[in-house]
């Protein structure tokens, strides 16, 4: 296992508004890395350092061991496929595709170029486009013609930001489909910025959470539902995405607020001393739904319903705060019924409310 | 709290017939969603409603009443725009009193309103502000504060949550969602996002080239789709589409050697028997990876991918990629047999595109 | 964490200091202008404006202090000036703004024809001053002017616009109005042309009347640009010569001579050049004055956007 790409300790600011603060992250050779994050998280800003379009405040980017922070963007052969990057209206699609194989950098013989072109376009079934001019190709298209530039100079490693805009949700699809197809060809190492949990899980080996300019958890999906850092993490992971819910101690128990549920300690494994106040995280889907009046049930009102087609999703209102919880088809339930539900033990989590961090560790290995 | 009735409604702009021929009945206190890609006559069904734009032919009634002459301002209609469309002069305060003030109403009346409206949305820090100051998700939450301040008779919304970025976004549609259920106003929302649509509507308006496809509800549409469109329009990843072949006792997958039975899918007799090309749609949740004592499909996987709770695997027939489900978790590049949820088979005219059932006529 | 290398380093820097090189090499020829065809005048007249000097008998130069300018101030006829000049730039920016934007409203809608009547409209702007001047002039002679004709055609008497000092205020205010307010249309049309039609929408929605739409959106919105355009014809008519110098030659008598006149005066005919000087900074002072705080208020008035 390789390391492809290792940043450290990046630093950005732009005119007083911290970008980077402090960021570090590995990616490893032949795997895809999702970068995960809202708006504003840094993922761009990350993006652009590690391909050296912007000079860092401090810390050091490596590729492929190699120490690259001072190294122009175009010497570090990597590829960059931005929404931004737009293609060449002067040239067509077969040109804008060669662009950077004829560049004095890369400089390869003509023969070479319309092979490695044709091929290219081939991965990506554009082979009927290359003498269309750029104006008349559809979004898809040109998004192929985009990767398709990215591919042909067969780079180290790939940059993607993921379209933003929601018109672009097919293309979005279309993104993920087309780098599923060049990765299994060629096993590319990928390092792909997104906002979207689903566009994060449809295609990568690893996420990495960042938010605030720092990542805040590098794993598999598997590690980090078992293991999740903190709150941030537990707000970008899951479709519905973590539950919070306020809670206290009482009698060296932890309740949460408005309800006679009782949690003992041994039920978050080991937990660090807690300063203030706490919040009970749970993943929506070990969350048991249950009858108002049932055993040991915290009280909650049914606050909207969402249809997603194969089942349906609820927002759960109750004193501690809310939850959303996706429901099997036959469970009919309507917004204002009154539902309970459990916090099943050994499967939650105790947040530190002030830092967000997770301060239970459970003993089955999984803290 | 208002009825509305389109009749026959056609919409025109010189040669271009942005609507053609649509007819259509919201009834009170409905969520009703316009679904269709760019183009196909949503939002220009929704102007016409409002009063922003004049209809060439057919009539547009108000609880019985005919209101193709009344301007927008005459109909009790109140609407949010894609683009946000608060004044930038005015701080929020301003913006959601102005369809009070233009109309006269009494002070003492609008401030009761004002508090009203502050208090479902939770607007109390944000009324000093100016619209330039608040994210575009907090903009749009002004303008729909705005709209219902009037106590409208119709709320009419125009791709309102497309602009917003994806994490308001999804707030923003589950408080919509409540928000309509507890006022119980007469809704009309106009999207290309078949998500919104199916988490929101009561009943969903499909539309394609000025076209109405069906009228059904969310449920509805996505287990009927009456056409190949509506079927790969509704559902995100797509419905798959594969053609079918009749061989003997069976329907053939394109040119694979995978064939559909009664005996192993359930397939039913009168698709087997039908004479006409048929194509078979299934959503990737309805095909499955199998274990090999099940009946199924040896098919090569072309590849298994996501990391998620459910894995999404790819196969190839007849050239037509396509997507199942695996919910099992089990290590990369293993095989197993592909296995489709008999409950799942949609059964589509090859030539029309539309979907044929037991009950139609073959 | 290692720290950039030497070579690294030395070479961001060339590159920095390269670039600013550049930078300086493209701005020189302009700020070579500004400096010797702003800078220099400009202090070469702050420095007569504190001497008794003429431009024509160089040697007889003598220091006064601030003897110019307090001969300048306790001039009662330079005070009448300073009135005149007011009431003119009052009525111009008053009548300018009032017309230009009514006749923007009416241009907001595309209509028919409406880039032909755009353009008649822009005409009177392209004429220099000087022109207008005399163009006005002849069409307010007294006997023969089309102006006069026109009123005894219906029965008014004639009036001469020129030859008395209140007529001769508004006969170059007309004209002045008449010159300028196409730039005021200009501005006008383009800022309300430039609100979203979304803004025209939510409004009608919310039940607002055309005149409700107007005062309480269409004018709070383009507030800035409109603004800005007054500014413009303040300061403009406050430097307004050709158009005196060619209608009026500052008469009857000296009633419409304006400040900038009587510097101008004052400079080249008299050739007071330290008095000319010490009045030109005066102006300069009131006009400066005057957009600092009128600028100061449209930063305010922007700021909401």
């Amino acid at each position: 296992m390789t390391v492809m790409l290792h940043l450290k300790g990046l630093k950005k600011t732009y005119s007083g508004k911290p970008a980077l603060r402090g960021l570090n992250l590995e990616v490893r050779e032949n795997e895809i890395l999702a970068l995960l994050g809202p708006t504003g998280a840094g993922k761009s800003s990350t993006l652009l350092a590690t391909a050296g379009l912007v000079k860092l405040d401090a810390g050091r980017v490596h590729l492929a061991g190699t120490d690259v922070t001072g190294a122009e963007p175009a010497s570090r052969d990597l590829a960059i496929v931005f929404e931004g990057f737009n293609l060449l209206p002067v040239l067509n699609v077969r040109d804008n595709i060669a662009f950077a194989l004829r560049s004095p950098a890369f400089r390869e013989d003509e023969a070479e170029i319309a092979r490695r072109v044709g091929h290219t376009a081939e991965l990506l079934r554009i082979s009927h486009l290359l003498d269309r001019d750029v104006e008349t190709l559809s979004g898809g298209e040109r998004q192929r013609v985009a990767i398709a530039r990215a591919l042909v100079r067969r780079p180290r490693m790939f940059l993607l930001d993921e379209p933003l805009s929601a018109l672009d949700l097919k293309l979005r699809e279309g993104l993920r489909a087309e780098l599923r197809h060049i990765y299994r060809q060629q096993h590319s190492t990928m390092l792909y910025a997104t906002h979207d949990y689903h566009g994060a899980i449809a295609i990568a080996h690893r996420i990495a959470v960042i938010d605030g300019g720092v990542i805040h958890q590098t794993g598999t999906i598997d590690e980090i539902f078992a293991r999740p850092a903190d709150m941030t993490v537990g707000r970008l992971i899951g479709s519905p995405s973590m539950a919070f819910l306020r809670g206290h101690v009482t009698e060296g128990a932890v309740s949460i607020e408005g309800s006679p549920q009782k949690i003992s300690p041994e039920s978050f494994g080991r937990v660090e001393a807690a300063g203030g106040e706490l919040v009970v995280g749970a993943w929506p889907e070990d969350i048991e739904l249950v009858s108002p009046e049932a055993e040991g049930a915290n009280a909650g009102t049914v606050y909207a319903v969402d249809n997603r087609g194969l089942d349906r999703a609820v927002q759960v209102n109750c004193a501690a705060g809310s939850f959303r919880k996706v429901i099997p088809r036959e469970l009919d339930l309507r917004q204002d019924d009154r539902v309970g539900f459990r916090l099943p033990p050994g499967k939650i989590f105790l947040f530190d409310a002030a830092t967000g961090r997770r301060i239970s560790q459970l003993e089955d290995g999984r803290g | 709290m208002a009825e509305i009735e389109l009749r026959k409604l056609t919409i025109e702009f010189g040669a271009f017939k942005a609507v053609d021929d649509v007819s259509l009945t919201v009834k009170n206190g409905e969520f009703v969603v316009y679904l269709g890609p760019s183009g196909c006559g949503k939002t220009t069904t929704l102007r016409c409603i409002a009063g922003l734009t004049r209809a060439t032919s057919g009539d547009v009634l108000f609880d019985g009443q005919r209101v193709n002459d009344l301007t927008a301002s005459q109909r009790n209609i109140a609407m949010v725009f894609q683009f946000v469309s608060l004044y930038p002069h005015m701080t929020i305060r301003e913006n959601i009193v102005f369809p009070l003030k233009a109309r006269g109403v009494p002070s003492a009346e609008i401030t009761r309103k004002l508090d009203w409206v502050t208090g479902i949305f939770k607007l109390g820090d944000e009324l000093r502000r100016y619209p330039s100051a608040l994210p575009p998700g907090a903009r749009q939450k002004v303008a729909l504060a705005r709209a219902l301040i009037r106590d409208p008779a119709v709320l009419l919304l125009d791709e309102p949550l497309s602009a917003i970025d994806e994490q308001f976004r999804e707030e923003m549609r589950w408080e919509l969602g409540h928000l309509q259920r507890q006022l119980g106003v007469t809704t009309i929302y106009v999207t290309h996002d078949q998500r919104e649509a199916m988490s929101l509507a009561d009943r969903i308006v499909l539309m394609n080239n000025g076209n109405i496809v069906q009228v059904s509800t969310p449920n509805d549409m996505f287990f009927e789709p009456v056409d190949i469109f509506a079927g790969q329009f509704i559902g995100s990843p797509s419905m798959n589409l594969i053609e079918l072949a009749p061989v003997v006792g069976g329907l053939r997958l394109g040119t694979s050697n995978a064939v559909l039975t009664p005996q192993n899918h359930a397939v039913p007799e009168w698709a087997v028997a039908s004479r006409r090309p048929l194509r078979l749609g299934i959503r990737p949740h309805n095909v499955h990876l199998v274990d090999s004592d099940i009946p199924g499909f040896d098919i090569p996987v072309d590849s298994v991918f996501g990391i998620g709770r459910e894995k999404f695997f790819t196969f190839t027939i007849a050239d037509t990629i396509c997507q199942g489900v695996d919910q099992r978790s089990r290590p990369d590049g293993t095989s197993g047999k592909v296995r489709f949820d008999p409950a799942g088979l949609l059964f589509f005219d090859a030539e029309t595109g539309r979907r044929v059932t037991g009950e139609t006529v073959l | 964490m290692t720290n950039p290398s030497h070579a690294e380093h030395q070479m961001q820097m060339k590159r920095q200091s390269s670039g600013r090189l550049m930078i300086f090499g493209f701005l020189s020829p302009s700020l070579v202008i500004l400096l010797f065809m702003v800078l220099y005048p400009f202090l070469s007249l702050v420095y007569y404006s504190f001497y008794n000097f003429s431009a024509l008998r160089q040697g007889a130069m003598k220091p006064v202090g601030l003897g110019n300018y307090r001969f300048l101030l306790s001039d009662t006829q330079l005070w009448e000036r300073f009135i005149f000049t007011g009431k003119f730039v009052f009525i111009c920016v008053a009548l300018q703004m009032l017309i230009g934007i009514f006749v923007g409203y009416q241009l907001q809608k595309n209509f028919r024809g409406r880039d032909v009547v755009f353009t008649l409209l822009m005409m009177p702007m392209m004429l220099s001053p000087i022109v207008v001047g005399f163009l006005w002039r002849y069409m307010l002679n007294s006997e023969w002017g089309i102006v006069n004709f026109l009123l005894s055609s219906v029965g008014l008497p004639k009036i001469d616009w020129l030859g008395q000092a209140n007529a001769a205020l508004w006969a170059a205010a007309a004209a002045d109005t008449w010159m300028w307010t196409p730039f005021i249309i200009l501005l006008a049309t383009a800022a309300f042309r430039g609100i979203p039609e979304t803004i025209h929408e939510a409004a009608e929605v919310d039940g607002a009347s055309p005149a409700y739409k107007f005062f309480r959106i269409t004018l709070p919105i383009s507030a800035p640009v409109l603004f800005i355009a007054l500014i413009l014809r303040l300061i403009d008519s406050f430097k307004q010569y050709d158009l005196f110098i060619a209608l009026t030659g500052g008469g009857p008598g000296s009633s419409t001579e304006t400040v900038s006149f009587a510097v101008a005066k004052t400079a080249f005919s008299y050739f007071y050049t330290g008095e000319a000087s010490a009045l030109a900074v005066i102006l300069l002072v009131i006009i400066i004055g005057l957009s600092m705080i009128l600028v100061r208020h449209l930063t305010h008035i922007s700021q909401r956007f």
